[in-house]
């Protein structure tokens, strides 16, 4: 008896003991881990500086043929290649592993241009990224993520509005979205609603419906999940794109709308949370006529947006005007789908979680945060196509999300709603009177043609009798 | 003629939804083809520097969003543009029938009294099988507006150089012809000057001596 006391007094020591070195091994893990992925967002940003560095010789040596251009070339494809090479080499099982292929949410990470010298631009992004993500991951997310752990039960308070603003962890994101959209849509939920409308669309083709085909295979082609052949996810936007068609007959379906979708179904994966997603976005945070016939709102709002930036980056809006830039065209997309075309993904979801809280003063803290980030590089810019070009692409060169955020909340205060909302107003009238101008100046340009031109048929508003003369 | 004249010519190309715009535009420009583009919404721009006869033209080409709704946000482009690819899909009816609108729309709000401004219909999508448009149909309404027509496939680049030079040099010839009336008449040379800074048309030598 004794000697069996002695032996589990002896045994519950070495459980302690081994309990112990345990502990101590996995803290030395954790720093190990922390260290190398310092290491490895050290190496990411020595990578791209390289890759900057042979982009802007590739630059300068222009067309020049020569030993060195070649040598550039061979260099520059090797860069391009290494990349195959790293991830086979680079298979331990950490978290923030090498640059993949794919984010979490199965977008591209190194976005595929199609010009050969932005391919190497491509790269150096997809790096950049990367290191900041390593360097974020340990000091910033972790404590974000602890704190996520802890919160029960979802509240409205201010501490949620911080929260949401710096992003909410992955894997608590479907669970708080599905939270901020029953805040929202609560009124407009019935049970069974969402199969009433599926059945709906089955009884009878809706007139959207070859619109929502042609859109399918359009949406997000550098996402896995809706490129693979093999995936569901088509047609899970498909019902639910028919469905909205049948919730909002006055919108139907409105191009962009898929894109909304298509976020929504990403993050809570299940088609009948995305519709009520949709349905939140659309029917609640944006108002009425963003995606009508008429696009009006959605117009208003670029021009609001224009007052904004005037006031808060003068010296940004001198240059463009200057060249004539007219920003409407890039920024109605952002409006339109939430940044779903331009952002990278985890900045992208960072925006929504605060966008599907707060509404629609998110995205324009963003808009005006977005070119305040790049404003430099923008001032540098002298010819507007360069300009038009640039302003194409360099909303996914951002991958500083805390910068950005930074911006976005503080460095654009005070942003009060009262503003917005006597802005829109009085860009609203001016916009339906031009409309209504327009209209008119039809009306008459098509009178006066007709009296003019006997062969003008109907329905056929501007002939040109010069040219409908044999 | 000057041998190095230089000109910016802005194009756009407008047409029904999912007609193939971004393919044309990426098949004449990069000369790549995807089956399946994203959906383009709002508007975005490609280049492409060729030269005709003398001159070297810088294009501007804005591809736009296809949609019904997006046509007055759209019609925002046609001011100031020198020219214009209506693109329909000769496998769907509704975007041939849906030229005459567009075309209305261009035409109302370029410069109402244009009598020239440039345009090519382009239909394209001729390697699929599921024709719903004849080509004489096409051809026919074509002709009686006088605009250039082209059969194209994004997809196995036919026509597609041909169709957008075509343009090219239509919308060329105007502009010369514009600076060259300007010149001839006695307008104030106030004018000539707008529209040479508007344009980018750099007469090059001795006729720009008028500033």
């Amino acid at each position: 008896m004794e000697a069996y006391r002695t032996q589990n007094r002896f045994l519950n020591s070495e459980i302690h003991q081994v309990t112990k070195i345990w502990r101590k091994v996995a803290e030395k893990e954790k720093a190990l881990l922390m260290k190398c992925a310092y290491l490895q967002a050290q190496n990411c940003r020595v990578e791209s500086k390289y890759l900057a560095g042979l982009r802007r010789l590739q630059e300068a040596l222009g067309v020049e043929a020569g030993e060195c251009s070649e040598l550039l070339r061979q260099l520059i494809q090797e860069a391009l290649q290494w990349e195959a090479s790293e991830a086979s080499a680079d298979s331990i099982v950490l978290s923030p592993g090498t640059v993949s292929e794919y984010d979490e949410y199965g977008f591209l990470t190194v976005p595929s241009y199609e010009v050969e010298d932005l391919r190497l631009l491509a790269k150096i992004q997809a790096l950049e990224v990367h290191s900041h993500r390593l360097l974020a991951h340990e000091a910033v997310e972790r404590p974000l993520r602890e704190r996520w752990a802890t919160l029960g039960e979802l509240a409205p308070s201010a501490e949620l509005k911080q929260l949401l603003r710096a992003g909410v962890p992955l894997e608590h994101r479907p669970r708080v979205w599905r939270w901020l959209i029953r805040l929202r849509v609560q009124r407009l939920q019935a049970p069974g609603c969402y199969q009433a409308l599926l059945s709906q669309g089955q009884a009878c083709k809706h007139p959207a419906a070859r619109q929502i085909e042609l859109d399918l295979n359009r949406t997000f082609p550098n996402n896995k999940h809706f490129t693979c052949p093999t995936s569901s996810f088509p047609d899970k936007l498909r019902r639910v794109l028919l469905a909205f068609s049948w919730q909002n007959p006055t919108i139907g379906y409105c191009q962009g709308l898929n894109r909304l979708a298509a976020i929504a179904l990403l993050v809570l994966d299940e088609e009948e949370s995305a519709f009520w997603c949709l349905v939140a976005i659309v029917e609640t945070i944006m108002p009425a006529d963003y995606y009508s016939k008429t696009l009006l709102a959605s117009q208003v709002d670029q021009r609001v947006l224009q007052d904004l930036l005037l006031e808060k980056l003068p010296r940004l809006m001198a240059h463009l005007g200057q060249r004539r830039v007219d920003l409407s065209f890039i920024t109605f997309n952002w409006f339109l789908v939430v940044f779903a075309d331009s952002l990278i993904s985890n900045i992208l979801l960072q925006v929504w979680d605060a966008f599907l809280y707060e509404g629609i003063k998110v995205v324009f803290r963003y808009a005006l945060a977005i070119f305040k980030y790049n404003e430099e590089a923008l001032l540098r810019l002298q010819d507007s196509l360069e300009i038009y070009q640039y302003l194409h692409f360099f909303t996914k060169t951002i991958c500083d999300s805390r910068k950005l955020m930074h911006i976005a909340f503080n460095d654009m205060n005070p942003f009060p709603m009262k503003q917005l909302r006597q802005l829109r107003a009085a860009h609203r009238e001016r916009l339906e009177a031009e409309l209504n101008e327009l209209e008119q100046l039809k009306a008459e340009y098509l009178e006066t043609r007709a009296a003019q031109g006997p062969s003008v048929s109907e329905g056929c508003p501007s002939e040109d009798e010069g040219e409908a003369e044999p | 003629m000057n041998p190095r004249k230089k000109v910016d010519l802005k194009l756009i190309i407008i047409g029904a939804l999912g007609v193939g715009k971004t393919s044309l535009l990426h098949q004449y420009v990069h000369k790549t083809f995807y089956e399946d583009y994203q959906t383009t919404l709002g508007a975005s721009i490609l280049s492409k520097i060729i030269i005709l006869d003398d001159t070297t033209l810088k294009l501007q080409i804005w591809d736009t969003g296809g949609q019904e709704r997006f046509r007055s946000m759209v019609s925002t482009f046609y001011k100031g543009s020198d020219g214009c690819v209506l693109a329909f899909d000769v496998t769907d009816l509704e975007s041939f029938e849906a030229l005459e609108t567009w075309r209305g729309d261009v035409l109302a709000k370029t410069i109402p009294m244009e009598q020239s401004y440039p345009m090519v219909v382009l239909g394209n999508k001729i390697d699929l099988a599921d024709r719903q448009v004849p080509q004489e149909v096409a051809q026919g309404w074509c002709k009686e507006k006088d605009i250039p027509y082209f059969e194209v496939s994004a997809k196995n680049d036919i026509n597609v150089v041909q169709a957008f030079e075509m343009l090219a040099s239509r919308a060329l010839s105007r502009l010369s012809g514009r600076v060259q009336s300007l010149l001839n008449s006695n307008v104030s040379l106030y004018f000539l000057s707008v529209l040479t800074r508007r344009g980018g048309y750099s007469l090059g030598g001795s006729a720009g001596a008028g500033s």
